[in-house]
């Protein structure tokens, strides 16, 4: 899931749209799947969303299905669980002694698509959006402070780093004998084992980090200035424009 | 030559936070601008800290207490804040991945002066600048993490030059490098300093091919400055105290001091091969040397051996192209070549950590394809680059004898039987580590944390040790126990199979050498002849010891076998009184 769950680097639509627009889109998003407690719109609105992941995004099926597929085995648990204990009034049929009613079924698949239609989005936003044009937008465009701003993208730069890491000290201790002893004492007795060295290292590395951003100036002044700009382009502003129209208008219509 | 100091330090003493003891006590020292200073030391005399002291990292960032006065460029660095202080100074430390924080190069150039707050448009043109300065132009829009450990640094270097710095520190940052981009670093800096004017400093432990380029050497034992001087001044007067004190010398240099005991003179000590060749020029007798030659190792079994081995990462490039050897019983082999050229897949493969396939890899003659990680472990011990990656264990005693425990399956609130006991004070015994036996692994020293997890991986008795890189960034007191330690158990019949960088270690302790080059294994042989395969050494990148190199300006007629160490060198009291 960590391999898939990142930045992709392609040429595609939504890949050239300006993070910010995209995260208006996100917010459309959100709230159309939260008007909606039947199961047609929310296919709809799950369809329509595919749509932009394969079509304007350039993403393949099997790539949206790795970014989703935890999302999807939990889902689905969570969609059988609705559909037998939310009660409803007509009876489908039988389980032996399980009852399926249509109000159940409809109502455990709306919010089930619903769930699976805010995570492919969150997927197709960090997909398509470098991250360093994450951090230039929240801090040009949406003025978040850029040391807050920053340090969620240095976090994020060390994750392949640690994952090494991890895979390293996981074979050494494998070589010592670590996992022969069964039990869950020595299970927990493992973690510990495995934690330690990962965790100092991660310790001292980011003492280092600390100390090099600090000489190389971060955080000396309350702004900064950027080499890169990030530009609201027609495409994106459109694709925007529609996105709060086409929302607002379902809205209202749902409203009223 | 009028001389303006850039950097003073008077008097000062700094306790790290939480701790009672000073790493830095009474420091004086100045440093003149367009200087190149190399600061040189055992490990955890306070070089690294002493670096930190100059821009303020140390006491703005590392809390602590210190006293004395420090000036940079004219500021008090004590009463400054960092960035005040960042555009004087510019720092580079050892550990490429934890110092650039951004993904692409441009960036991470751009990094420091936009945080600075320079117009980007100047920005723009000192990135062109300062990759122009380090040969990384045409980078720009590479990731970081997609460069190879010298490329990253070299970015490092770029970085920091942005902020248009007079000084530069570079704290061990070609540690985790090859010999050759270690050099390539090097040569760098020497044209920083020449062409540019920037003053350097350099804490460095790998030192043969740097020193000849600085105008002085700083020398830090416990936390205090205790000589400083020219090159020369400093080898000549106090190479024994610098080897005894656990540092690096020039291996010419050591040589010319055998010679200076020996009664010769010398014009000027020589610090480098150029050197010496100048002053022993015609005055060494021009034959080559009868050298005495040892085949013992011929009649051994074969421990291990490899056949057709070929492997390919799992995104497609190959890494092991038909990979061919044996191994005999007995034997000290190195495993050399450039990061990257596939020595660590290889031995991988030989401990079954990426399983072989049928009828590649043979353990005393026995195909390992079916055998799994945990099974080999019997046979073979592993010591990885990093010995806490290795540590399991809450003391040194329990983790040296951990594998044993295992093996007898001993809970870790059983009785230990007595002869477990016994084996693991021995062997604890045998690396001067019982006296520590309670402490936590993690709070040993860097030497004594690879001592114990080489004792620690062998207690099972294993016949074959394979050793990944264990002597980088070692001074050179731990990384000559470690090497004691290695023949130790080379004379007890174990194998010794190691991957390394130091070349004069090889020449000294190893008895053979395997050559990776992109893959394939371009030698395998005896490490006297290593040296004259000149083809081998331009493809491998390897640089030539330095003695080697003076023994082939000296004697022209040298042709099977290098000369690699002193004592061949020297060889007999005879010759040498014949030069003198």
């Amino acid at each position: 899931m960590s391999l898939a769950f990142q930045f992709y680097e392609k040429k595609s639509f939504m890949h050239s749209l300006d993070p910010v627009t995209k995260l208006v889109w996100m917010v459309c998003i959100s709230i159309l799947v939260f008007i909606y407690e039947t199961a047609i719109p929310q296919l709809l609105l799950f369809a329509a969303i595919l749509t932009v992941a394969l079509i304007f995004a350039k993403l393949s099926l099997g790539f949206v299905f790795r970014g989703i597929w935890i999302m999807l085995l939990f889902s689905i648990g969570f969609f059988v669980l609705q559909v037998i204990l939310v009660p409803g009034e007509t009876l489908l049929y039988n389980l032996g002694p399980i009852a399926i009613y249509a109000e159940s079924l409809d109502f455990a698949l709306a919010i089930t698509i619903r769930i699976l239609t805010i995570f492919t989005t969150s997927l197709i936003f960090v997909a398509t959006s470098d991250p360093r044009d994450i951090v230039i937008s929240l801090t040009q465009k949406m003025k978040v402070p850029y040391r807050y701003a920053y340090s969620i993208f240095v976090a994020l730069r060390f994750v392949p780093t640690l994952e090494q890491e991890a895979k390293v000290i996981e074979a050494a201790q494998t070589i010592r004998g670590v996992g022969k002893q069964k039990g869950l004492k020595n299970k927990a007795e493992n973690l510990k084992r495995f934690t330690l060295p990962l965790l100092m290292g991660a310790i001292r590395r980011v003492r280092t980090t600390a100390n090099t951003m600090e000489a190389k100036g971060y955080g000396a002044y309350q702004d900064r200035t950027y080499i890169r700009t990030i530009n609201y382009n027609v495409k994106g502003i459109t694709f925007g424009v529609a996105w709060c129209a086409l929302t607002v208008t379902l809205l209202s219509m749902k409203l009223l | 030559m009028w001389m303006k100091p850039i950097i003073q330090l008077k008097d000062v003493t700094y306790i790290y936070e939480d701790e009672t003891e000073p790493v830095l006590k009474d420091c004086s020292l100045e440093i003149n601008e367009g200087e190149f200073v190399l600061i040189v030391g055992p490990s955890g005399c306070g070089k690294s800290t002493l670096c930190q002291t100059f821009n303020g990292i140390i006491p703005n960032v590392m809390e602590g207490r210190i006293g004395g006065e420090i000036n940079v460029d004219q500021k008090n660095v004590l009463e400054l804040d960092l960035k005040d202080l960042s555009t004087s100074m510019g720092l580079v430390f050892q550990d490429p991945d934890a110092q650039l924080c951004n993904i692409y190069v441009e960036d991470e150039v751009a990094f420091a002066p936009e945080n600075l707050k320079v117009d980007p448009v100047e920005i723009r043109g000192r990135i062109q600048d300062c990759l122009d300065k380090v040969g990384m132009t045409g980078f720009e829009n590479r990731k970081v993490f997609e460069l190879s450990g010298g490329q990253k640094q070299k970015v490092g270097i770029a970085s920091v030059l942005a902020m248009e710095p007079q000084i530069l520190v570079l704290d061990n940052a070609t540690a985790n490098l090859d010999p050759q981009a270690t050099k390539d670093i090097f040569d760098l800096l020497q044209v920083l300093h020449k062409e540019f004017g920037h003053t350097i400093i350099v804490v460095e432990n790998k030192i043969d091919d740097i020193m000849h380029l600085v105008d002085r050497v700083v020398v830090m034992e416990d936390g205090t400055i205790i000589q400083s001087g020219t090159p020369q001044e400093v080898l000549e007067s106090s190479i024994d105290q610098l080897t005894d004190m656990g540092v690096w010398v020039p291996e010419i240099s050591e040589l010319a001091i055998q010679l200076k005991d020996r009664g010769m003179t010398f014009n000027r000590f020589p610090i480098s091969v150029e050197d010496a060749a100048q002053e022993l020029e015609g005055r060494w007798r021009s034959e080559a040397p009868i050298l005495p030659s040892n085949d013992v190792t011929q009649l051994q079994p074969e421990a291990l051996k490899v056949k057709d081995l070929d492997y390919y990462y799992p995104n497609g490039t190959q890494a092991l192209k038909d990979v061919n050897f044996s191994i005999k019983k007995g034997d000290f082999v190195t495993i050399l070549g450039t990061n990257g050229s596939g020595k660590t897949t290889l031995v991988k493969h030989l401990m079954g950590i990426i399983r072989p396939p049928k009828g590649k890899v043979f353990l005393k003659g026995n195909d390992t394809f079916k055998r799994d990680l945990l099974s080999m472990t019997d046979d073979i011990g592993y010591v990885f680059q990093n010995p806490e990656h290795q540590f399991v264990a809450d003391n040194v005693f329990e983790e040296a004898i951990y594998s044993l425990k295992v093996k007898h399956g001993i809970e870790s609130d059983d009785e230990l039987p007595d002869e477990i006991k016994e084996q693991g004070v021995r062997a604890l015994m045998d690396v001067n580590l019982l006296d520590q036996k309670d402490k936590h692994p993690f709070m040993l020293s860097g030497g004594e944390k690879r001592r114990l997890s080489v004792i620690a991986s062998l207690i099972l008795g294993q016949d074959i040790v394979i050793l990944d890189e264990p002597t980088t960034g070692q001074d050179y007191a731990s990384a000559t126990k470690l090497l004691e330690l290695c023949k130790d158990l080379q004379a007890q019949g174990k194998t010794v199979i190691m991957i390394t960088h130091d070349i004069r270690l090889v020449c000294k302790w190893a008895d053979s050498a395997l050559v990776m080059h992109q893959g394939e294994l371009i030698y395998d042989g005896d490490v006297k002849r290593l040296f004259m395969n000149e083809d081998v050494l331009t493809k491998a990148s390897l640089i030539e010891p330095p003695i080697s190199l003076l023994a082939k300006r000296l004697v022209p007629s040298l042709r099977d076998e290098a000369v690699i160490t002193i004592e061949d060198f020297l060889q007999t009291e005879e010759r040498v009184k014949q030069v003198l």
